[in-house]
């Protein structure tokens, strides 16, 4: 069991912030079954891969108005994805699960990952059958151990809590925009695959174009506002690596894409705009390599999950230009309602 | 600089921090110490009498992955079962039966029939139904400590029998141990 539970108490860590001990044996579950792990897994770390997508889709402009040709931007933003209550606890349900079940009754509610940090005495207890009959009585579904549900991290209680204004995920993001022709902006986003002292890597690419619309419309020096339609999408890719032969690992891929309508008006330094549009996101999630269980049996990428979000999306925000410098907030109402404060330059 | 830009990506993804509370959880499991009583050595004895004895160690059996971090253990419940008994002759056969741990004792029953018995609750946490004196119960609750210490425990059987016993029999001790772990 141990030698099979260090990974999966990085990937706990990883994905839950764990330290030192996971509460769920996570190596036991999948000596019964991935998917028990998987389901488990799922649920709880739903709110930080849900919030990763939303936020993904966020910070892309600070005004409605493009550049002019070869006017560019340089923007570094901080977006936070409020994980809403409903998703601070998920429903444990015994049916969902073979080997792995809660005695007081036929489902519990549990937290998730961004659920409240509770103590033990608050956190009912999850039971897994001897599945293995590890006592060798022929009893399979007698209980083998109980522990507490895994708590949520209680991030708005901590340092992070500190720095965000809600319980939220958040997603660090930074962006290059480049004016091109006919009232065109490419925003580029692209963190070249990084190695982390050979233990992960992480890469970020990045595209959108903003057009300003407002020029083919009838009457234009005479329209007061400034009325854009923006797309663009964010690809993310990090692989963490378990052992040195790079043969075990958790990889992350996410994607998300925005299509908007915007529209701005520059009032003396500051420029009020709203935009609203469709966006969507997903992520995969996998455990990968070959993995040697105590029990005789090995597993090979056992863990792999995947989120989906999609629905429309309104932001409105306001953008303070002092000389070449942007001070931007931006509040979007969607599923998981995302803040984003940035920081950059402008020029033309 | 790499390691700072993996830092601040990681910032965002691996959710930094925690609650005032941190991790903590509690982990049960069952432990059983069992014994086998063996006719043909109960009834040798003159006075059909068998002192049982075993040395266990439940931190280290059944609490090894988590005894390093744990900041408190109790023993939620006593239970006891004795089975596999074959009464071939029909005849009632009555045990005086008691239980120490460490030499204190922890459970002292007179007047038993030897029988199988189904499992038998003899104590439980909060529960007033117990059939352990409250010295017994002081006992009980301060095995904890040995476990938390990681000492063995020396549980030992005394049956004394009216007559003696047709078949061997099992005697089966199950303690519900529960750890409160505190992460780091």
């Amino acid at each position: 069991m141990k030698r099979f539970f260090k990974p999966l108490l990085i990937f706990c860590f990883l994905a839950g912030g764990y330290s030192a001990k996971a509460q769920l044996d996570l190596g036991l579950l999948l000596e019964a079954g991935s998917a028990d792990a998987n389901t488990y897994l799922q649920n709880y770390m739903a709110p930080a891969f849900r919030g990763l997508g939303f936020g993904m889709n966020g910070g892309w402009y600070q005004t409605a108005k493009p550049h002019k040709t070869l006017g560019f931007d340089l923007t570094v933003s901080l977006i936070a994805s409020k994980v809403p209550a409903a998703d601070e606890f998920f429903t444990f349900r015994n049916s969902d699960f073979n080997n792995f079940y809660y005695k007081g009754g036929s489902s519990v509610q549990v937290p998730t990952m961004f659920g409240p940090n509770l103590g033990a005495d608050d956190l009912p207890q999850l039971t897994v059958k001897d599945f293995n009959d590890f006592d060798g009585d022929n009893d399979f579904d007698e209980d083998l151990i109980s522990i507490s549900a895994p708590t949520g991290l209680g991030l708005d209680e901590g340092d992070l809590g500190n720095l965000l204004p809600f319980n939220s995920v958040p997603v660090p993001m930074i962006q290059a925009g480049v004016g091109l022709f006919k009232g065109t902006d490419l925003k580029l986003r692209f963190i070249p695959e990084q190695n982390v002292e050979d233990d992960a890597t992480v890469s970020l690419l990045g595209a959108g174009l903003l057009h300003d619309v407002t020029q083919w419309l009838p009457g234009e020096k005479l329209f007061p506002l400034s009325i854009s339609v923006f797309a663009g999408f964010t690809r993310l890719e990090s692989e963490i690596f378990f052992n040195d032969e790079k043969t075990q690992s958790m990889a992350l891929e996410a994607n998300s894409f925005m299509a908007q309508i915007i529209a701005s008006k520059k009032l003396f330094i500051v420029t009020p705009y709203v935009g609203l549009g469709y966006a969507t996101s997903d992520s995969d999630v996998s455990m990968l390599g070959t993995y040697n269980l105590d029990n005789g049996n090995t597993v090979v990428d056992p863990i792999n999950f995947t989120y989906e979000n999609s629905g429309f999306r309104a932001n409105v925000g306001l953008t303070l230009h002092l000389a070449i410098f942007n001070f931007n907030a931006d509040y979007a109402f969607q599923e998981y309602e995302t803040l984003t404060v940035g920081f950059g330059i402008s020029i033309r | 600089m790499k390691k700072k830009l993996y830092s601040l990506f990681l910032a965002s993804l691996l959710l930094l921090g925690c609650g005032e509370v941190g991790i903590e959880f509690d982990v049960t499991k069952t432990s059983t110490v069992a014994y086998n009583v063996s006719a043909s050595a109960v009834n040798a004895q003159p006075g059909n009498a068998l002192s049982l004895s075993q040395s266990v160690n439940f931190a280290s059996d059944d609490f090894d992955e988590y005894i390093e971090d744990a900041e408190a253990v109790k023993i939620d419940k006593l239970t006891f079962e004795f089975k596999d008994y074959d009464n071939t002759s029909g005849v009632l056969v009555f045990k005086d039966f008691s239980l120490v741990a460490d030499d204190q004792s922890i459970l002292s029953l007179t007047g038993l029939v030897v029988e199988d018995t189904g499992v038998v609750l003899a104590y439980e946490d909060g529960n007033p139904a117990s059939l352990l004196s409250a010295a017994q119960v002081a006992t009980i609750e301060g095995l904890g400590n040995n476990i938390l210490g990681r000492q063995a425990i020396t549980f030992k059987v005394d049956v004394d029998f009216t007559d003696d016993i047709d078949s061997d029999y099992t005697i089966e001790l199950n303690f519900d141990v529960t750890l409160r772990v505190k992460g780091d």
